[in-house]
């Protein structure tokens, strides 16, 4: 067995984690309520979002489904869907897989999960919408915790339209 | 009066017992939910005298390249040999049905079947059968098997500018004459040059793969339906353009966009109109489209019945191959490109505007609400049919017709699909 951290450092090492257990909660919560400018503001001033097809991630192939390289365009998103989109109404359900956190500087740790998101229609049927991996920079304590969100998703066959961010 | 074998013909094969072929002007919802439709569909449309795309020169660029495709829901595989020659193969071992292309693409010199190692060239023809001559007192196979004649069944193959469609259709015309009227618009976005992928998106719409024809072929729905249209100057029902259809199901689609001042203005303001208030983009980069054609046409869609619609939107260049699974359900396979010599701008351009379009596009993802909600509310087994009468009844193919309030486009469709099927 390797030698246990130092209680100092184990300490950082647990309060990291928890911080980016919040966020990646919250992360998924705000979508799940629906509440695109929650979703929005987590993301610090200098930050980016996409979502990415696994093929084209293994391809090394830069088309994106939903390519966001500032914070201006995550907010144009979510004004885009909120006010200019039609869809019919629904419900995601964010469920994350075992988190991998990894401190990379004092205030930074990178974020690394897997996730699944069902999809409820108003009829009441819930079906997988995608699975896949999000892979996440992360300011620790910042209002804005997001530097980087990279949700790569492994159902590459999007059932239907997916309308909302994952 | 009917005899019992006509009857059987009409229930079985018809969608609708009084569909005369002078009414160009309605559609029996039927042709979307009739299940043995869907089926001779794919004997008398994907099988028929049609031109089906099936992937790009760039996708099999190199000598040994593979690409998993489809006719309809025949599996086909198009090849580049050693020699630079494209095939496209019936992707089906000639020994038991086994497909002998299971990856979605790769590079090899043979293609071997995983059941029995059967093995055959780029070009489809029979290389390689184990125990062909027997072993250990087994005595193979017989003499007058004619296995040398046997293979993975060629189409006929036709490339242009680096898009490339296949035939089961001996008789048909050539691509090009197929394409008739709507060539000038395809070749002027697939111009000769190399073509690089840049990516792909792909999604499963629960409808009729024709609604996805109807869809694309109906500019009048364009301003309505997507309301992120009207903020952008990309594509108002009141600009200049056009629609050209063909006697071949094939159509083009092409709005040009106001003069560089009328496009200032719109960037300048940046709304999106809603109806209660107005909202901004913070990011111009959506808008900042480049005009890389030396003209002003924004949108340039060619719907090319029955397997893919090609587009320029802005500066987003794309295929998306139209896969039907089911009668009620079908994929769209999105391949977006750039040109090889791109600048890197162009190129980001291109990156971010694909926003635009695709499963999650700001001004594609309501067509694909709209015709699965469609699909459902036609599915009571109703005899009920549409109205396609915007802008007449009639049908005029082979010329450009000015004006994008029009269902023109679509009756030549259905025009086609019923000549093609003998409904």
């Amino acid at each position: 067995m390797k030698t246990a951290p130092s209680p100092a450092r184990l300490e950082r090492a647990l309060y990291a984690r928890l911080l980016v257990e919040e966020a990646l909660h919250a992360y998924g919560d705000n979508l799940d309520r629906g509440d695109l400018e929650a979703w929005a503001s987590m993301f610090a001033p200098t930050s980016s979002y996409r979502l990415v097809p696994r093929e084209n991630a293994e391809l090394g192939l830069p088309i994106a489904l939903m390519d966001c390289p500032t914070k201006e365009w995550i907010d144009d998103r979510a004004t885009s869907i909120l006010h200019a989109s039609v869809y019919s109404p629904h419900n995601y359900r964010h469920l994350y897989g075992t988190l991998l956190v990894r401190e990379t500087a004092e205030d930074r740790a990178t974020a690394q999960s897997t996730y699944a998101v069902y999809r409820t229609a108003t009829d009441g049927d819930t079906e997988l919408l995608s699975v896949g991996t999000v892979d996440a920079e992360m300011l620790l304590g910042a209002d804005a915790p997001i530097a980087r969100m990279t949700v790569t998703y492994d159902t590459i066959r999007v059932p239907g339209v997916l309308v909302f961010p994952l | 009066m009917i005899t019992a074998d006509e009857e059987m013909t009409t229930t079985m094969t018809s969608p609708a017992t009084d569909w005369p072929r002078t009414d160009t002007a309605h559609v029996p919802y039927s042709v979307f939910t009739d299940l043995a439709l869907f089926e001779l569909e794919q004997d008398r449309v994907f099988r028929g005298p049609t031109w089906n795309y099936v992937g790009l020169e760039a996708e099999v660029s190199a000598p040994g390249d593979y690409l998993s495709s489809s006719i309809g829901t025949t599996p086909v595989v198009l090849t580049r040999d050693r020699d630079g020659r494209l095939h496209v193969l019936v992707n089906r071992c000639a020994h038991r049905g086994a497909p002998v292309v299971r990856e979605a693409r790769g590079n090899s010199s043979l293609l071997k079947c995983l059941y029995h190692d059967w093995s055959y060239g780029l070009d489809g023809r029979l290389k390689g059968v184990p125990f062909r001559k027997g072993v250990n007192g087994c005595p193979g196979y017989d003499e007058c098997v004619q296995l040398g004649a046997m293979g993975m069944r060629p189409l006929r193959t036709e490339a242009l500018n680096g898009l490339v469609f296949a035939t089961f259709g001996d008789a048909a015309p050539t691509l090009e004459d197929y394409l008739g009227a709507a060539l000038g618009h395809i070749t002027r976005v697939f111009d000769g040059r190399a073509l690089q992928v840049l990516g792909y998106l792909r999604q499963r719409v629960q409808a009729n793969w024709k609604l996805y024809f109807e869809n694309t072929k109906d500019p009048y729905h364009a301003s309505l339906l997507h309301h992120f249209h009207s903020t952008f100057g990309l594509y108002r029902s009141t600009m200049r353009g056009d629609v050209c259809a063909t006697g071949t199901g094939v159509a083009a689609i092409v709005a040009h966009g106001g003069t560089d001042e009328d496009r200032k203005q719109v960037y300048e303001n940046g709304e999106i109109s809603s109806y209660d208030k107005a909202h901004h983009l913070q990011a111009p980069g959506l808008l900042d489209a480049e005009w890389e054609y030396g003209d002003h046409i924004t949108t340039s869609i060619h719907t090319i019945f029955p397997s893919v619609v090609t587009q320029q939107i802005a500066n987003t260049l794309a295929t998306r191959r139209l896969v039907p699974l089911g009668v009620d359900s079908f994929e769209l396979r999105w391949t977006f490109v750039g040109y090889a010599g791109d600048s890197a701008e162009l190129r980001q351009r291109r990156l971010h505007q694909a926003n635009l379009i695709g499963p999650s596009g700001y001004i594609s993802l309501e067509d694909t609400e709209v015709l699965e909600v469609l699909q459902r509310a036609i599915s009571d087994g109703t005899d009920d049919r549409s109205l396609v009468a915007m802008g007449g009844d009639g049908v005029e193919v082979d010329r450009p017709v000015e004006g994008l309030i029009s269902e023109n486009a679509i009756r030549a469709f259905w025009q086609t699909w019923r000549d093609l099927m003998e409904v």
